[in-house]
């Protein structure tokens, strides 16, 4: 079922290392996103599998076939390899069918053309089919992009920020289109952005590059609720950051203890929390439980952001549902899940 | 970089280019150490300290008067509003279509003791010959107005490029600060346009020391027309001879380039504004308009409308009683070099381009620069490189054909049209590299990833995709060539088969025998081929100017 697989594949330009021992293995109709910040190697990943570049060292399999390695460089037009790029680069001198067939396998000629059209109907963009690319709407190349790229029937899709050059009230809808379209045609889909939200919309599983490593892999809300770093953490929203030691099965913090998880008997840990996973009771004066206080209010769309200081000083940031009675300076009872991610100190450090 | 697979062949073909290219020049510096039988020594003790003064002088007086013109017309036309602005803007390059050679002719015939002028002066006057001063076409002096005139645009050009470039904001703060236009001009304007009118008024150098047919006839002894009559010596060693003359005129050269080099570089100053609104204009009127018109008309009408009058008069009052027929062959002959040429430098020029996107590394960039530099390289000296290695080819050739088949090949290169197509490539293929290379730079490579994921081969893409997308500045690429090779005289003069005349060989023998009347046919219809490449300049800079040209795609009609 796998049909794209990267073992310990890496890639330097000169002295600078931009990839370093990347392995990800991509199956038949699943999305995979490559998370990363610019500069992170996302690109060179893409065509490094594209043979738009010449792999130095590691493995690519395509349908289990090797088609980079050691000796081996099969050259990107017998690769069964379809690319979005960014900007979409349709050829400016062809019209939206030729465009298209461009890359359509030879043929008889009846047959070429009714599987543009059918391409075409395909991403909806029929009526374009006489239309140049520069009359276009950002949104409308990209749909003939992505039609181009699927007229080689490929095995593995590769998107390169397909949809940042959109609008935003027009990335939605092309994002769902070109989904639905892309697990029809049951290609392994490799696709890189540097936008969190937009990799848990679209990913069925995904991998965060940073520094030219895989830093964590895996369905979005593995990443989401137990990142195993704190730039993996952060990535998906702001989180905080409570340190603590490990005693026996939990660590100790300043509202009670929570799970220590894995971690080992008297390890420096830090315990991450999302505002979303803290929540506030009122102190009623008799409970033993520590106390804390609100620190601040602010307004944050349907939401409250309140600051709480616990009895130690540590400040926690967490979102509520506003309520009339919090006042600033009023003591309440800090609760928490009981199993929020806990990593080591010296992890917290890219 | 990484090494990309097809990195070997890339090498190979532009290493072959480069051969190509750089074996005349070679050829002509090999001889330098060579024995000419006292020839050299004989050369040096006699004519050589005229050639030196004369080719200086020349060089000097054309710099001085371009740059005056040059400039001056650049300003007006740029930062000025007048009556007639925009159309002399474009009118001020139709200088570039007439060759030097026929400004030569025009003048001559039209102010010699014969001419009409002198004639129409003597009337009204009544003076008699010899009792007035006249200005003398052939002499230093008037190759030097006439060589000027003929080669301003190129000082015009890279000065009204500068002049565009610059920031509106920097002229205005010179404003702010006290200076009026005339003063802001020389403080400000000028200086940051200084590296590229350097770059314009090398061109001029260049031109200026390769000219040979309108020095010829203005009858100044210089390296060109020096190297031009060694080698028709009745010597043995005079092609030695002349290719030792030809290696002492690359020093010169060779420093130009560097200066051109240099001052290009700098010229790519680094602007502290990037806001490109539209220029100021200075709006002009009464005398000041006048006379900016004036200062423009001037050098169109010496550099373009005199000649181009002179040949239309000519033409209409009697014209070459053969021409009808004479113009068929040489017609066609010089079509077929043309064409010949055209075709061979648009074909070198897309393999350069295509080994260096291929391989983007910095020996390949450099490798792609060197192959154009035959730019700056006289005719004469090309000829004198091109013969000496082909017709040792030819002595081989001739030698194993012998032995081979009992039947020599005689001068199966050095005397057919290949000489002339070898010595054009040499000389013309940075004008079509040039082009195709900027137009190969506006393709972005992502066009290049996209047609290889979509399954198309290296050769498909370049047919497929970049040739449709870049065929304009490749048409463009083929008609400079077509132009320049239809005009080139001293390489076709030297070089050509037996019996094998073109238009620019014939105007010239014509010219020569004072039959000018003949030749004037002939030499409209050397300034009409001569117009193309000023249309196509006038295109060009048209769509350069920053912040003005929102559609980076190449133009597809």
């Amino acid at each position: 079922m796998t049909s794209l697989e990267l073992h310990n594949v890496s890639h330097r330009f000169g002295a600078a290392e931009v990839l370093r021992e990347v392995s990800l293995q991509v199956s038949r109709g699943e999305v995979h996103c490559l998370l990363g910040p610019s500069g992170s190697g996302k690109s060179t990943l893409l065509r490094l599998v594209a043979g738009l570049e010449t792999l130095q060292q590691g493995r690519i399999d395509i349908d289990s076939t090797e088609v980079a390695g050691a000796h081996h460089h099969l050259p990107p037009e017998q690769r069964r390899v379809g690319f979005v790029f960014q900007d979409y680069a349709l050829f400016p001198h062809l019209d939206v069918r030729r465009n298209v067939l461009f890359g359509m396998p030879p043929g008889p000629s009846h047959q070429r053309n009714q599987a543009v059209i059918d391409l075409l109907e395909r991403v909806e963009m029929v009526r374009f089919a006489g239309a140049m690319p520069h009359t276009l709407s950002g949104g409308e190349q990209q749909r003939v992009a992505l039609a181009r790229a699927l007229a080689r029937r490929p095995q593995v899709m590769l998107l390169d920020e397909p949809f940042s050059g959109l609008d935003r009230s027009l990335r939605r809808a092309v994002r769902s289109n070109t989904l639905a379209v892309l697990k029809e045609a049951g290609v392994a889909t490799l696709m890189v952005t540097h936008d969190p939200r937009e990799a848990r919309l679209v990913a069925d599983r995904l991998s965060v590059l940073h520094g030219g490593e895989i830093l964590q892999s895996g369905p979005p809300l593995d990443l989401y609720h137990r990142p195993s770093s704190l730039p993996v953490a952060e990535l998906f929203g702001p989180i905080n950051r409570v340190s603590g030691i490990v005693k026996g099965r939990s660590v100790e913090v300043p509202w009670g203890v929570v799970d220590a998880r894995d971690e080992t008997e008297g390890a420096a840990v830090v315990v991450l929390l999302r505002p979303e996973w803290i929540w506030l009771d009122d102190a009623d004066g008799f409970r033993a439980e520590p106390a804390a206080e609100i620190a601040g209010i602010t307004a944050d769309g349907p939401l409250v952001r309140v600051t709480v200081r616990c009895a130690d000083g540590t400040l926690l940031s967490l979102a509520d549902v506003p309520r009339h009675a919090w006042t600033v300076g009023q003591s309440v009872v800090v609760r928490t899940i009981d199993d929020p991610p806990v990593i080591r100190s010296d992890s917290d450090r890219p | 970089m990484t090494a990309r697979r097809p990195v070997r062949w890339d090498t190979l073909r532009l290493a072959a280019v480069f051969a190509l290219v750089g074996l005349p020049l070679a050829a002509v510096l090999s001889h330098t150490g060579r024995d000419s039988d006292g020839l050299w020594s004989h050369l040096a003790a006699t004519v050589l300290p005229g050639y030196v003064y004369n080719t200086i002088g020349l060089a000097l007086g054309v710099a001085v008067l371009t740059l005056l013109f040059g400039v001056g017309t650049a300003w007006a036309v740029t930062l000025c509003r007048f009556p007639g602005d925009r159309l002399l803007r474009w009118a001020l390059l139709l200088p570039l279509a007439v060759p030097p050679y026929l400004s030569a002719y025009a003048y001559t015939d039209l102010l010699q003791f014969s001419g009409p002028v002198q004639s129409t002066l003597r009337e009204l006057t009544g003076w008699q010959r010899g009792g007035y001063w006249f200005p003398d076409v052939r002499t230093l002096a008037g190759a030097i107005v006439i060589l000027a005139f003929a080669l301003f645009p190129y000082v015009y050009l890279a000065a009204r490029a500068a002049f565009l470039e610059q920031s509106v904001c920097v002229l205005e703060v010179a404003r702010t600060l006290g200076h009026d236009p005339w003063s802001s001009f020389f403080r400000v304007a000028l200086p940051l346009a200084r590296p590229a009118i350097f770059a314009g008024l090398a061109l001029v150098s260049m031109e200026t020391l390769a000219e040979f047919g309108a020095v010829e006839y203005c009858a100044v002894d210089t390296f060109a027309t020096g190297i031009y009559r060694t080698f028709n010596l009745p010597d043995p060693h005079a092609l030695t001879a002349a290719a030792q003359l030809s290696a002492l005129l690359l020093l010169p050269i060779a420093l130009l380039i560097g200066c051109e080099r240099l001052a290009q570089r700098s010229a790519r100053s680094h602007p502290t504004s990037v806001r490109h609104r539209e220029l100021p204009s200075w709006r002009l009127h009464g005398v000041k308009a006048a006379l900016a018109t004036l200062l423009c008309l001037v050098p169109i009408a010496l550099g373009f409308a005199v000649p181009t009058m002179v040949f239309l008069i000519e033409t209409w009052r009697g014209g070459d009683r053969r021409a009808a027929e004479l113009f068929l062959t040489l017609g066609r002959n010089s079509l077929l070099l043309g064409s010949l040429a055209a075709g061979l430098a648009v074909a070198l020029a897309l393999l350069v381009a295509v080994s260096r996107r291929n391989s983007p590394t910095r020996f390949h960039r450099v490798l792609s620069r060197l192959v154009g530099v035959g730019y700056a390289v006289p005719g004469v000296v090309i000829a004198i490189g091109v013969l000496a290695p082909l017709i040792w080819l030819d002595s081989q050739l001739d030698h194993w054909s012998q032995v081979l088949t009992g039947v020599g090949t005689g001068l199966f290169l050095s005397g057919s049209i290949v000489a002339v197509l070898y010595a054009y490539q040499v000389r013309f293929l940075s004008l079509a590299l040039n082009l195709v290379r900027a137009a190969f730079g506006r393709v972005h490579t992502r066009v290049d990833d996209a047609a290889r994921t979509l399954g198309a081969t290296a050769s498909r893409t370049l047919r497929e995709v970049h040739l449709p997308m870049i065929r304009g500045s490749v048409a463009a690429g083929a008609a400079l060539v077509f132009a320049e090779t239809i005009k080139e005289l001293p390489a076709t003069l030297m070089l050509r088969p037996f019996d094998f005349d073109t238009l620019a060989v014939r105007v010239y023998h014509l010219a020569s025998d004072e039959r000018l009347s003949e030749a004037s046919a002939g030499a409209l219809a050397l300034i009409v081929v001569g117009i193309i490449p000023v249309v196509l300049l006038a295109k060009i800079i048209d769509r350069s100017r920053p912040g003005q040209h929102a559609d980076p795609r190449e133009p597809t009609s």
